[in-house]
């Protein structure tokens, strides 16, 4: 998939911040959408990601293909 | 044909209520009552149709065009699409909040755009079955407190759009339940009754469970039962519909569940729900 990775969650939270920032969330101070993108972990990888969607790389530029290893299933 | 609840608000003989009119054999109409009022005690309980008398909101929907957000209710008893309509007329809406309509307060949010799942389109709103529907993508979700999964009976109408293994309930990142994984459905993590055919894609059902971490569990789907197990070990649950190494959109209605045994009760919830939605 196409996403942006993280070494960290600080960083992950700074990004999430500035794409919430770049669409003006929350629009309203008790709106419950408070977040354009969030990130997540990939456990089995190590690294914090976010995956892109359109227009995201207006903020957190160009995305990167990027592997997510899921855990094995039962 | 069959009138619907809106048609007739009631019939009475004398100052009798009558429930259901007949032409002949031929049911032509039948009075609403919620179903919560009938089967009460829910723990958590989401839909686009009104569930328990008193409540008024269904959902709480973004619109994409300014991000400003509405809730919207119900009229005779199903979601007010009008009004939902016109509030996204020309854009897509979101649900941003899908209410509990249990009385426990326990509603169902996401409070990320992108992960929001979508219930208008261009100003219409999604049908399945002539009913509204919401479509969960892959990535997206809700989220609410936690539920515990150690006594349980949940009924939820689903469809998916491929085939694959598709998370519906889950908590947490490694947790996950619910998971229509080849011939097994789990009903918690690593505790599974195998199943004898798979789930379609592009079917609806209707799909219910009711569930003990100390006696076993037993799975149903369109009424018919599809195997039983022994005990397992629960986990809370928080998500719905769970998104992790989910690969189809799933389109969905209903979902209740109660911290209880509904054994005695279980037939007549999933008539109740299958006479709505005429799923089968």
């Amino acid at each position: 998939m196409q996403g942006y990775t993280f070494q960290n969650e600080q960083q992950a939270i700074k990004a999430r911040q500035q794409a919430a920032d770049y669409k003006g969330y929350p629009i309203r101070p008790n709106d419950t959408t408070i977040y354009w993108v969030n990130y997540s972990y990939s456990e089995l990888d190590g690294f914090y990601y976010i995956r892109y969607v359109d227009g995201l790389e207006a903020v957190l530029g160009t995305p990167t293909d990027i592997t997510i290893t899921p855990h094995e299933e039962i | 044909m069959k009138l619907g609840s809106s048609d007739i608000s009631a019939v009475k003989i004398g100052s009798t209520d009558v429930s259901k009119v007949y032409i002949g054999s031929t049911e032509v109409w039948s009075s609403y009552t919620p179903l919560l009022d009938t089967y009460t005690g829910a723990a958590a309980a989401y839909s686009l149709r009104k569930l328990k008398s008193g409540v008024t909101n269904a959902i709480e929907v973004r619109r994409a065009s300014d991000n400003t957000t509405q809730d919207i209710g119900f009229v005779n008893n199903e979601l007010d699409v009008t009004s939902l309509e016109s509030f996204c007329s020309g854009t897509n809406g979101f649900v941003t909040t899908w209410y509990d309509q249990s009385g426990n307060g326990n509603d169902a949010t996401q409070t990320t755009a992108s992960d929001q799942p979508q219930i208008v389109s261009g100003g219409s709103v999604y049908q399945l079955n002539s009913k509204p529907t919401i479509i969960a993508e892959r990535d997206q979700n809700w989220s609410f407190s936690a539920i515990s999964t150690n006594l349980y009976s949940l009924f939820i109408t689903y469809y998916k759009t491929a085939t694959g293994n598709q998370q519906i309930i889950g908590s947490g990142n490694t947790n996950y339940m619910w998971l229509d994984y080849q011939s097994k459905q789990y009903i918690a993590e690593a505790a599974f009754i195998t199943i004898s055919s798979n789930f379609n894609i592009n079917t609806q059902y209707t799909y219910n469970a009711i569930a003990s971490s100390t006696s076993g569990a037993e799975i149903w789907r369109n009424n018919i039962s599809l195997g039983t197990r022994s005990a397992y070990s629960g986990n809370d649950i928080t998500e719905f519909p769970y998104k992790t190494l989910r690969t189809a959109n799933l389109h969905l209605q209903e979902m209740i569940i109660y911290t209880s045994d509904q054994s005695s009760n279980r037939s007549g919830i999933e008539t109740n729900i299958n006479d709505f939605y005429s799923i089968y």
